[in-house]
Protein backbone atom coordinates (compact mmCIF):
# COMPACT_ATOMS: atom_id res chain seq x y z
CA UNK A 1 0.00 0.00 0.00
CA UNK A 2 3.12 2.44 0.45
CA UNK A 3 4.00 2.23 -2.85
CA UNK A 4 0.55 2.57 -4.67
CA UNK A 5 0.40 6.10 -1.83
CA UNK A 6 3.84 7.10 -3.03
CA UNK A 7 2.50 6.20 -6.95
CA UNK A 8 -0.40 8.64 -6.08
CA UNK A 9 1.51 11.18 -4.68
CA UNK A 10 4.47 11.24 -7.74
CA UNK A 11 4.71 14.51 -7.69
CA UNK A 12 5.81 15.30 -4.28
CA UNK A 13 7.50 12.03 -3.62
CA UNK A 14 10.58 13.16 -6.80
CA UNK A 15 10.74 16.58 -4.86
CA UNK A 16 11.60 14.80 -1.82
CA UNK A 17 13.78 12.03 -3.24
CA UNK A 18 15.42 14.96 -4.39
CA UNK A 19 16.00 16.88 -0.89
CA UNK A 20 17.67 13.52 0.80
CA UNK A 21 19.59 12.94 -1.95
CA UNK A 22 21.59 16.54 -1.48
CA UNK A 23 22.97 15.25 2.00
CA UNK A 24 24.12 12.11 0.26
CA UNK A 25 25.73 13.63 -2.51
CA UNK A 26 27.73 16.17 0.08
CA UNK A 27 28.81 13.26 2.11
CA UNK A 28 30.01 11.18 -0.93
CA UNK A 29 31.95 14.48 -2.04
CA UNK A 30 33.12 14.97 1.54
CA UNK A 31 34.49 10.77 1.67
CA UNK A 32 36.39 11.81 -1.77
CA UNK A 33 37.82 14.87 -0.84
CA UNK A 34 39.14 13.46 2.32
CA UNK A 35 41.09 10.93 -0.10
CA UNK A 36 42.32 13.44 -2.06
CA UNK A 37 43.46 15.39 0.54
CA UNK A 38 45.14 12.31 2.14
CA UNK A 39 46.62 11.07 -1.19
CA UNK A 40 48.06 14.64 -2.03
CA UNK A 41 49.34 14.58 1.63
CA UNK A 42 50.95 11.79 0.66
CA UNK A 43 52.21 12.45 -2.59
CA UNK A 44 54.02 15.55 -0.92
CA UNK A 45 55.86 13.62 1.69
CA UNK A 46 57.36 11.56 -0.89
CA UNK A 47 58.40 14.25 -2.89
CA UNK A 48 60.67 16.24 0.07
CA UNK A 49 64.04 15.52 0.15
CA UNK A 50 67.24 17.05 0.65
CA UNK A 51 70.09 16.85 -1.92
CA UNK A 52 73.80 17.27 -0.13
CA UNK A 53 76.47 18.46 -2.92
CA UNK A 54 79.81 17.92 -1.79
CA UNK A 55 82.95 19.53 -2.74
CA UNK A 56 85.17 18.52 -5.35
CA UNK A 57 87.92 17.03 -3.64
CA UNK A 58 85.98 14.96 -1.24
CA UNK A 59 86.91 11.50 -1.46
CA UNK A 60 83.99 8.74 -2.37
CA UNK A 61 84.63 6.75 0.82
CA UNK A 62 84.36 9.86 3.09
CA UNK A 63 80.93 10.27 1.01
CA UNK A 64 80.01 7.02 1.81
CA UNK A 65 80.62 7.49 5.39
CA UNK A 66 78.33 10.04 5.69
CA UNK A 67 75.53 8.28 3.70
CA UNK A 68 75.59 5.57 6.91
CA UNK A 69 75.40 8.57 9.10
CA UNK A 70 72.46 9.75 8.08
CA UNK A 71 71.19 6.61 7.17
CA UNK A 72 71.52 5.49 11.19
CA UNK A 73 68.48 8.39 11.70
CA UNK A 74 65.20 7.32 12.43
CA UNK A 75 62.44 7.43 9.68
CA UNK A 76 64.65 8.53 7.17
CA UNK A 77 63.97 6.96 4.13
CA UNK A 78 66.29 6.50 0.95
CA UNK A 79 69.50 7.70 1.16
CA UNK A 80 70.67 7.67 -2.75
CA UNK A 81 74.62 8.42 -3.61
CA UNK A 82 75.31 9.76 -6.82
CA UNK A 83 78.64 10.03 -8.34
CA UNK A 84 80.13 12.91 -10.47
CA UNK A 85 80.04 10.65 -13.52
CA UNK A 86 76.32 9.32 -12.82
CA UNK A 87 74.52 12.87 -12.33
CA UNK A 88 76.57 14.36 -15.49
CA UNK A 89 75.13 11.85 -17.47
CA UNK A 90 71.63 12.09 -15.31
CA UNK A 91 72.37 16.05 -16.32
CA UNK A 92 73.16 15.16 -20.47
CA UNK A 93 69.77 12.39 -20.47
CA UNK A 94 67.38 15.36 -19.11
CA UNK A 95 68.81 17.93 -21.28
CA UNK A 96 69.61 16.10 -24.95
CA UNK A 97 66.91 18.32 -26.83
CA UNK A 98 68.17 21.28 -25.55
CA UNK A 99 71.35 21.99 -28.17
CA UNK A 100 72.35 25.53 -25.85
CA UNK A 101 72.52 23.79 -22.74
CA UNK A 102 74.32 20.80 -24.14
CA UNK A 103 77.26 23.10 -26.08
CA UNK A 104 77.69 25.16 -22.62
CA UNK A 105 78.23 21.69 -21.47
CA UNK A 106 80.74 20.43 -23.68
CA UNK A 107 82.48 23.56 -23.81
CA UNK A 108 83.10 23.08 -20.39
CA UNK A 109 86.49 21.56 -19.20
CA UNK A 110 86.17 18.10 -17.32
CA UNK A 111 82.81 17.07 -15.29
CA UNK A 112 81.39 20.33 -13.44
CA UNK A 113 78.86 18.27 -11.49
CA UNK A 114 79.56 17.62 -7.92
CA UNK A 115 78.88 14.43 -6.50
CA UNK A 116 75.76 14.13 -4.01
CA UNK A 117 73.46 12.37 -1.55
CA UNK A 118 69.75 12.39 -2.07
CA UNK A 119 68.09 11.64 1.12
CA UNK A 120 64.27 10.99 1.34
CA UNK A 121 62.15 11.03 4.36
CA UNK A 122 58.62 10.05 5.59
CA UNK A 123 58.38 13.49 7.38
CA UNK A 124 59.54 16.50 6.87
CA UNK A 125 60.76 16.80 10.42
CA UNK A 126 63.11 14.12 9.86
CA UNK A 127 64.51 16.13 6.73
CA UNK A 128 65.30 18.45 9.26
CA UNK A 129 66.84 16.77 11.64
CA UNK A 130 69.38 16.07 9.27
CA UNK A 131 69.72 18.90 7.85
CA UNK A 132 70.77 20.32 11.47
CA UNK A 133 72.90 17.45 11.62
CA UNK A 134 75.00 18.17 8.47
CA UNK A 135 75.69 21.56 9.54
CA UNK A 136 77.68 20.88 12.20
CA UNK A 137 81.53 21.87 12.20
CA UNK A 138 82.20 17.87 11.43
CA UNK A 139 80.97 18.22 7.69
CA UNK A 140 81.64 21.70 7.03
CA UNK A 141 84.74 20.70 4.75
CA UNK A 142 82.95 18.04 2.75
CA UNK A 143 79.66 19.30 1.98
CA UNK A 144 79.82 22.46 -0.95
CA UNK A 145 75.45 23.03 -0.28
CA UNK A 146 72.70 21.65 1.36
CA UNK A 147 69.53 21.56 -0.69
CA UNK A 148 66.38 21.31 1.71
CA UNK A 149 63.08 21.23 -0.63
CA UNK A 150 60.69 22.65 1.48
CA UNK A 151 57.63 20.67 1.75
CA UNK A 152 56.22 21.47 5.06
CA UNK A 153 54.56 24.29 4.71
CA UNK A 154 52.76 22.61 1.25
CA UNK A 155 51.64 19.44 3.16
CA UNK A 156 50.61 21.67 5.84
CA UNK A 157 48.23 23.71 4.02
CA UNK A 158 46.81 20.69 2.69
CA UNK A 159 46.20 19.14 5.99
CA UNK A 160 44.62 22.61 7.17
CA UNK A 161 42.54 22.52 3.44
CA UNK A 162 41.29 19.33 4.20
CA UNK A 163 40.26 19.57 8.04
CA UNK A 164 38.87 22.70 7.43
CA UNK A 165 36.65 21.42 4.53
CA UNK A 166 35.73 18.27 6.43
CA UNK A 167 34.51 21.14 8.98
CA UNK A 168 32.63 23.17 6.93
CA UNK A 169 31.34 19.68 4.87
CA UNK A 170 29.94 18.54 8.51
CA UNK A 171 27.97 20.99 9.58
CA UNK A 172 26.69 21.49 5.99
CA UNK A 173 26.00 17.62 6.15
CA UNK A 174 23.86 18.67 9.77
CA UNK A 175 22.20 21.61 8.34
CA UNK A 176 21.18 19.98 4.96
CA UNK A 177 20.02 16.36 6.94
CA UNK A 178 18.02 18.63 9.01
CA UNK A 179 16.42 20.13 6.36
CA UNK A 180 15.82 16.94 4.32
CA UNK A 181 14.05 15.24 7.87
CA UNK A 182 11.84 18.26 8.07
CA UNK A 183 10.55 18.19 4.38
CA UNK A 184 10.04 14.85 4.43
CA UNK A 185 8.19 14.79 7.83
CA UNK A 186 6.35 17.62 6.35
CA UNK A 187 5.23 15.50 3.65
CA UNK A 188 4.46 12.50 5.59
CA UNK A 189 2.42 15.10 7.81
CA UNK A 190 0.43 16.24 4.49
CA UNK A 191 0.12 12.48 3.08
CA UNK A 192 -1.65 11.54 6.92
CA UNK A 193 -3.70 14.70 6.53
CA UNK A 194 -4.38 14.36 3.11
CA UNK A 195 -5.70 10.51 3.67
CA UNK A 196 -7.31 11.35 6.72
CA UNK A 197 -10.43 9.53 5.30
CA UNK A 198 -8.89 6.58 3.88
CA UNK A 199 -7.13 6.42 7.42
CA UNK A 200 -10.42 6.81 9.27
CA UNK A 201 -12.16 3.83 7.32
CA UNK A 202 -9.02 1.84 7.51
CA UNK A 203 -9.35 2.17 11.86
CA UNK A 204 -13.59 1.59 11.28
CA UNK A 205 -12.64 -1.84 9.35
CA UNK A 206 -10.21 -3.02 11.92
CA UNK A 207 -6.78 -2.68 10.26
CA UNK A 208 -4.03 -3.08 12.91
CA UNK A 209 -2.27 -0.56 14.32
CA UNK A 210 0.74 -0.79 12.15
CA UNK A 211 -0.57 -1.46 9.07
CA UNK A 212 -2.01 1.92 9.20
CA UNK A 213 1.23 3.76 10.43
CA UNK A 214 3.49 1.18 8.49
CA UNK A 215 2.28 2.39 5.23
CA UNK A 216 3.54 5.37 6.02
CA UNK A 217 6.86 4.58 7.24
CA UNK A 218 6.98 2.10 4.17
CA UNK A 219 7.08 5.49 2.25
CA UNK A 220 9.75 7.13 4.26
CA UNK A 221 11.87 4.25 3.53
CA UNK A 222 11.10 4.01 -0.20
CA UNK A 223 12.47 7.49 -0.86
CA UNK A 224 15.28 6.91 1.00
CA UNK A 225 15.78 3.65 -1.03
CA UNK A 226 15.37 5.86 -4.09
CA UNK A 227 17.10 8.84 -2.74
CA UNK A 228 20.43 6.18 -2.31
CA UNK A 229 20.17 4.57 -5.62
CA UNK A 230 20.06 7.88 -7.73
CA UNK A 231 23.20 9.44 -5.42
CA UNK A 232 24.59 6.29 -6.42
CA UNK A 233 24.37 6.27 -9.91
CA UNK A 234 25.03 10.42 -10.00
CA UNK A 235 28.52 9.86 -8.09
CA UNK A 236 29.24 7.13 -10.14
CA UNK A 237 29.03 8.99 -13.22
CA UNK A 238 30.69 12.04 -11.77
CA UNK A 239 33.75 10.18 -11.01
CA UNK A 240 33.76 8.15 -14.08
CA UNK A 241 33.91 11.16 -16.24
CA UNK A 242 35.96 13.75 -13.30
CA UNK A 243 38.61 10.51 -12.42
CA UNK A 244 40.95 11.19 -15.92
CA UNK A 245 39.70 14.74 -16.09
CA UNK A 246 40.99 15.64 -12.20
CA UNK A 247 43.82 13.67 -12.40
CA UNK A 248 46.20 16.06 -13.22
CA UNK A 249 45.15 18.23 -10.48
CA UNK A 250 45.31 15.16 -7.88
CA UNK A 251 48.84 14.37 -8.61
CA UNK A 252 47.74 10.89 -10.02
CA UNK A 253 44.73 10.19 -7.78
CA UNK A 254 42.12 8.82 -10.10
CA UNK A 255 38.81 9.83 -8.15
CA UNK A 256 37.26 6.47 -10.34
CA UNK A 257 39.56 3.89 -9.12
CA UNK A 258 39.02 5.47 -5.54
CA UNK A 259 35.51 4.47 -6.22
CA UNK A 260 35.50 1.49 -7.04
CA UNK A 261 38.10 0.23 -4.57
CA UNK A 262 35.73 1.83 -1.92
CA UNK A 263 32.55 0.87 -3.39
CA UNK A 264 31.57 -1.24 -0.50
CA UNK A 265 31.94 1.42 1.63
CA UNK A 266 30.19 4.24 -0.60
CA UNK A 267 26.98 1.64 -1.31
CA UNK A 268 27.11 1.41 2.48
CA UNK A 269 27.01 5.25 3.62
CA UNK A 270 24.96 6.37 0.55
CA UNK A 271 21.86 3.52 1.44
CA UNK A 272 22.32 4.04 5.07
CA UNK A 273 22.29 7.71 4.70
CA UNK A 274 19.15 7.77 2.58
CA UNK A 275 17.36 4.93 4.46
CA UNK A 276 18.06 6.33 8.02
CA UNK A 277 16.67 10.66 6.67
CA UNK A 278 13.57 8.53 4.99
CA UNK A 279 12.44 6.66 8.12
CA UNK A 280 13.51 8.60 10.51
CA UNK A 281 11.18 11.87 9.02
CA UNK A 282 8.16 9.53 8.65
CA UNK A 283 8.53 8.36 12.39
CA UNK A 284 8.80 11.41 13.66
CA UNK A 285 5.28 12.22 11.47
CA UNK A 286 3.68 9.28 12.33
CA UNK A 287 4.24 9.19 15.91
CA UNK A 288 3.30 13.17 16.09
CA UNK A 289 0.31 13.38 13.45
CA UNK A 290 -1.43 9.84 13.35
CA UNK A 291 -3.14 8.82 16.56
CA UNK A 292 -4.51 5.26 15.99
CA UNK B 1 -24.83 -9.22 22.19
CA UNK B 2 -24.31 -5.68 22.84
CA UNK B 3 -24.77 -4.32 26.82
CA UNK B 4 -24.24 -0.80 27.72
CA UNK B 5 -24.15 -0.40 31.25
CA UNK B 6 -24.44 3.26 33.39
CA UNK B 7 -22.91 5.10 30.26
CA UNK B 8 -21.54 8.43 30.58
CA UNK B 9 -19.79 10.64 28.32
CA UNK B 10 -18.86 14.04 29.13
CA UNK B 11 -16.86 16.24 27.17
CA UNK B 12 -14.89 18.66 28.67
CA UNK B 13 -14.16 21.95 28.02
CA UNK B 14 -10.91 23.55 27.27
CA UNK B 15 -11.84 26.27 29.40
CA UNK B 16 -12.26 26.36 32.97
CA UNK B 17 -15.06 23.36 32.75
CA UNK B 18 -17.62 25.46 32.56
CA UNK B 19 -19.11 24.32 29.25
CA UNK B 20 -18.53 21.01 29.73
CA UNK B 21 -21.15 19.03 27.20
CA UNK B 22 -22.20 15.68 28.48
CA UNK B 23 -23.26 14.03 25.90
CA UNK B 24 -24.78 10.73 27.46
CA UNK B 25 -26.03 10.23 31.24
CA UNK B 26 -26.36 7.04 32.77
CA UNK B 27 -27.65 4.86 29.50
CA UNK B 28 -28.22 1.41 29.89
CA UNK B 29 -30.11 -1.12 27.95
CA UNK B 30 -29.33 -4.28 25.70
CA UNK B 31 -29.25 -5.76 22.15
CA UNK B 32 -29.71 -9.02 21.71
CA UNK B 33 -28.23 -10.88 18.57
CA UNK B 34 -30.35 -10.50 15.39
CA UNK B 35 -32.25 -7.15 16.53
CA UNK B 36 -33.57 -4.35 15.27
CA UNK B 37 -33.23 -1.40 17.12
CA UNK B 38 -33.90 2.14 16.19
CA UNK B 39 -32.00 4.79 18.26
CA UNK B 40 -33.86 7.86 17.45
CA UNK B 41 -33.62 11.72 19.28
CA UNK B 42 -33.16 15.14 18.05
CA UNK B 43 -29.83 16.41 16.92
CA UNK B 44 -27.38 16.53 19.69
CA UNK B 45 -29.09 13.86 21.72
CA UNK B 46 -26.36 11.77 21.73
CA UNK B 47 -27.09 9.06 19.18
CA UNK B 48 -23.71 9.42 17.01
CA UNK B 49 -21.89 9.75 20.51
CA UNK B 50 -23.14 6.12 21.41
CA UNK B 51 -22.29 4.59 18.24
CA UNK B 52 -18.74 6.17 18.35
CA UNK B 53 -18.95 4.42 21.94
CA UNK B 54 -19.46 0.87 20.44
CA UNK B 55 -16.55 1.74 17.85
CA UNK B 56 -14.37 2.39 20.69
CA UNK B 57 -13.63 5.75 19.00
CA UNK B 58 -14.13 7.66 22.39
CA UNK B 59 -13.89 5.99 25.96
CA UNK B 60 -17.01 6.35 28.13
CA UNK B 61 -16.35 8.76 31.18
CA UNK B 62 -17.94 5.89 33.35
CA UNK B 63 -19.79 3.12 32.73
CA UNK B 64 -18.75 0.17 30.22
CA UNK B 65 -20.43 -1.51 27.20
CA UNK B 66 -19.68 -5.37 26.57
CA UNK B 67 -19.86 -6.79 22.93
CA UNK B 68 -20.46 -10.80 23.36
CA UNK B 69 -19.95 -10.66 27.30
CA UNK B 70 -16.14 -8.67 26.65
CA UNK B 71 -16.30 -4.83 28.09
CA UNK B 72 -14.94 -3.73 24.87
CA UNK B 73 -12.19 -0.87 26.80
CA UNK B 74 -10.47 -3.34 28.52
CA UNK B 75 -9.78 -5.27 24.60
CA UNK B 76 -6.01 -4.85 23.54
CA UNK B 77 -5.42 -3.51 20.01
CA UNK B 78 -5.49 -6.76 18.74
CA UNK B 79 -8.68 -7.87 20.00
CA UNK B 80 -10.23 -4.26 19.22
CA UNK B 81 -9.01 -4.63 16.20
CA UNK B 82 -11.31 -8.10 15.51
CA UNK B 83 -13.68 -5.80 17.61
CA UNK B 84 -13.81 -3.69 14.73
CA UNK B 85 -13.90 -6.51 12.29
CA UNK B 86 -17.07 -7.73 13.90
CA UNK B 87 -18.98 -4.20 13.39
CA UNK B 88 -20.22 -2.75 9.69
CA UNK B 89 -20.50 1.25 10.07
CA UNK B 90 -22.61 3.20 7.73
CA UNK B 91 -22.61 6.65 7.59
CA UNK B 92 -24.34 9.54 6.37
CA UNK B 93 -21.78 11.22 4.31
CA UNK B 94 -21.08 7.61 3.05
CA UNK B 95 -17.49 7.79 3.43
CA UNK B 96 -16.02 6.42 0.13
CA UNK B 97 -12.99 6.49 -1.24
CA UNK B 98 -13.34 9.34 -4.10
CA UNK B 99 -11.19 7.83 -6.47
CA UNK B 100 -11.81 4.34 -6.21
CA UNK B 101 -14.56 2.62 -8.41
CA UNK B 102 -17.77 0.73 -6.27
CA UNK B 103 -15.48 -2.32 -6.25
CA UNK B 104 -12.61 -1.19 -5.32
CA UNK B 105 -13.74 0.44 -2.40
CA UNK B 106 -15.53 -2.60 -1.10
CA UNK B 107 -12.63 -4.79 -1.91
CA UNK B 108 -10.17 -2.02 0.24
CA UNK B 109 -11.82 -3.54 3.35
CA UNK B 110 -10.96 -6.91 2.46
CA UNK B 111 -7.51 -5.69 1.73
CA UNK B 112 -6.60 -3.83 4.64
CA UNK B 113 -8.11 -6.50 6.64
CA UNK B 114 -5.63 -8.75 4.73
CA UNK B 115 -8.16 -11.30 2.88
CA UNK B 116 -6.30 -13.35 0.02
CA UNK B 117 -7.06 -12.19 -3.69
CA UNK B 118 -9.34 -15.55 -4.18
CA UNK B 119 -11.53 -14.38 -1.22
CA UNK B 120 -12.26 -10.95 -2.48
CA UNK B 121 -12.99 -12.42 -6.22
CA UNK B 122 -15.60 -14.60 -4.47
CA UNK B 123 -17.20 -11.99 -1.54
CA UNK B 124 -16.83 -8.79 -3.41
CA UNK B 125 -19.79 -9.65 -6.19
CA UNK B 126 -21.96 -11.85 -3.46
CA UNK B 127 -22.14 -8.32 -1.86
CA UNK B 128 -22.62 -6.22 -4.94
CA UNK B 129 -25.40 -9.09 -5.64
CA UNK B 130 -26.85 -8.40 -2.26
CA UNK B 131 -27.18 -4.15 -2.75
CA UNK B 132 -27.86 -4.51 -6.14
CA UNK B 133 -25.11 -2.63 -7.81
CA UNK B 134 -23.50 -5.12 -10.10
CA UNK B 135 -24.18 -3.01 -12.88
CA UNK B 136 -22.69 0.11 -11.32
CA UNK B 137 -19.33 -1.44 -10.05
CA UNK B 138 -16.69 -0.26 -12.18
CA UNK B 139 -18.69 3.56 -11.65
CA UNK B 140 -17.06 5.72 -9.06
CA UNK B 141 -18.38 7.61 -6.39
CA UNK B 142 -19.15 11.42 -8.05
CA UNK B 143 -20.59 9.11 -10.74
CA UNK B 144 -23.36 7.60 -8.26
CA UNK B 145 -26.80 8.91 -6.88
CA UNK B 146 -26.93 9.31 -3.17
CA UNK B 147 -28.77 6.75 -3.10
CA UNK B 148 -26.01 3.97 -5.09
CA UNK B 149 -23.40 5.63 -2.99
CA UNK B 150 -24.89 4.41 0.81
CA UNK B 151 -25.77 1.11 -0.89
CA UNK B 152 -22.13 0.49 -1.72
CA UNK B 153 -20.97 2.20 1.62
CA UNK B 154 -23.53 -0.34 3.28
CA UNK B 155 -22.05 -3.04 1.09
CA UNK B 156 -18.30 -1.92 2.11
CA UNK B 157 -19.68 -2.41 5.76
CA UNK B 158 -21.11 -6.13 5.23
CA UNK B 159 -18.31 -7.10 3.17
CA UNK B 160 -16.23 -8.72 6.23
CA UNK B 161 -19.74 -10.34 7.43
CA UNK B 162 -19.87 -8.23 10.60
CA UNK B 163 -22.40 -9.30 13.13
CA UNK B 164 -23.37 -5.74 13.75
CA UNK B 165 -23.85 -3.18 11.46
CA UNK B 166 -24.06 0.52 12.88
CA UNK B 167 -25.77 2.65 10.73
CA UNK B 168 -25.92 6.40 11.97
CA UNK B 169 -28.45 8.75 10.24
CA UNK B 170 -27.71 6.91 6.59
CA UNK B 171 -30.78 8.54 4.64
CA UNK B 172 -29.93 12.16 6.00
CA UNK B 173 -28.55 13.08 2.60
CA UNK B 174 -31.33 11.01 0.89
CA UNK B 175 -34.49 11.54 -0.83
CA UNK B 176 -37.77 9.53 0.47
CA UNK B 177 -37.21 7.09 -2.91
CA UNK B 178 -33.83 6.59 -2.09
CA UNK B 179 -34.46 6.45 1.69
CA UNK B 180 -37.49 3.77 1.61
CA UNK B 181 -34.71 1.53 -0.59
CA UNK B 182 -31.96 1.97 2.25
CA UNK B 183 -34.40 0.99 4.70
CA UNK B 184 -35.70 -2.39 2.64
CA UNK B 185 -31.62 -3.29 2.39
CA UNK B 186 -30.77 -3.03 6.34
CA UNK B 187 -34.58 -4.86 6.73
CA UNK B 188 -33.17 -6.92 4.38
CA UNK B 189 -29.65 -7.37 5.94
CA UNK B 190 -31.38 -7.67 9.12
CA UNK B 191 -33.37 -10.86 8.17
CA UNK B 192 -30.36 -12.29 7.36
CA UNK B 193 -29.35 -12.56 10.76
CA UNK B 194 -27.21 -9.21 11.05
CA UNK B 195 -27.76 -7.05 13.99
CA UNK B 196 -28.58 -3.51 13.05
CA UNK B 197 -28.56 -0.44 14.89
CA UNK B 198 -29.87 2.42 13.24
CA UNK B 199 -29.76 6.49 14.72
CA UNK B 200 -32.40 8.61 12.92
CA UNK B 201 -33.92 11.67 13.50
CA UNK B 202 -36.76 10.73 10.63
CA UNK B 203 -40.07 9.93 12.54
CA UNK B 204 -41.80 8.37 9.07
CA UNK B 205 -39.04 5.74 8.69
CA UNK B 206 -39.08 4.62 12.61
CA UNK B 207 -42.62 4.53 12.34
CA UNK B 208 -42.51 3.12 9.26
CA UNK B 209 -40.16 0.51 10.35
CA UNK B 210 -42.54 -1.05 13.81
CA UNK B 211 -39.53 -2.40 15.26
CA UNK B 212 -37.88 -1.63 18.95
CA UNK B 213 -37.60 1.80 19.50
CA UNK B 214 -35.02 3.35 22.15
CA UNK B 215 -35.20 7.44 22.16
CA UNK B 216 -32.64 9.58 23.76
CA UNK B 217 -33.10 13.43 24.50
CA UNK B 218 -30.51 14.95 25.79
CA UNK B 219 -28.10 12.32 26.99
CA UNK B 220 -30.84 10.00 28.81
CA UNK B 221 -32.81 6.68 27.52
CA UNK B 222 -36.40 8.55 28.45
CA UNK B 223 -37.89 5.51 26.38
CA UNK B 224 -37.54 2.09 25.35
CA UNK B 225 -40.08 -0.06 23.22
CA UNK B 226 -40.28 -3.23 21.65
CA UNK B 227 -42.56 -2.04 18.86
CA UNK B 228 -42.37 1.79 18.92
CA UNK B 229 -42.97 4.93 17.87
CA UNK B 230 -40.70 7.91 17.27
CA UNK B 231 -42.73 10.29 20.14
CA UNK B 232 -40.76 13.15 21.04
Amino acid sequence: MGWQNLARDGGIAVANVFIIMIPILLTSALFSLNAAGDFLVKELRQKADISIYFNESVSEDDILRVKDKISQIPAIGKVEYISKDMALADFRARYENNPIVMESLDEVVGNPLPALLHVGADSPDQLEETALLLEQDDYSDLIYEINYNERKEDIQKVFAFTKNAQKIGLWLFAILALISVMVTFNTVRMAILSRKREIGIQRLVGASRWFIRGQFLVEGLIFGLLAGSLSFFAASAVCWWAGPVMAGALSGMDLWDHFIANLPVILAMQFGIGIGLGAFSSLIAVSRHLKV
Amino acid sequence: MIRFNDITKIYTSRGAGINNVVALEGISFGVDQGEFVSVVGRSGAGKTTLFKLILAEEKPTQGSILFNDQNIYKLNSGNLNRLRRNIGAVFQDYKLLPNATVYENIAYVMKVIGAKDSEIKCNVPRILEIVELEDRQQNYPAELSGGERQRAAIARALIHRPDVVLADEPTGNLDPYHTLDILKLLLKINEMGTTVLLATHNREIVNKLKRRVVTLEKGKVIRDEQVGRFAL
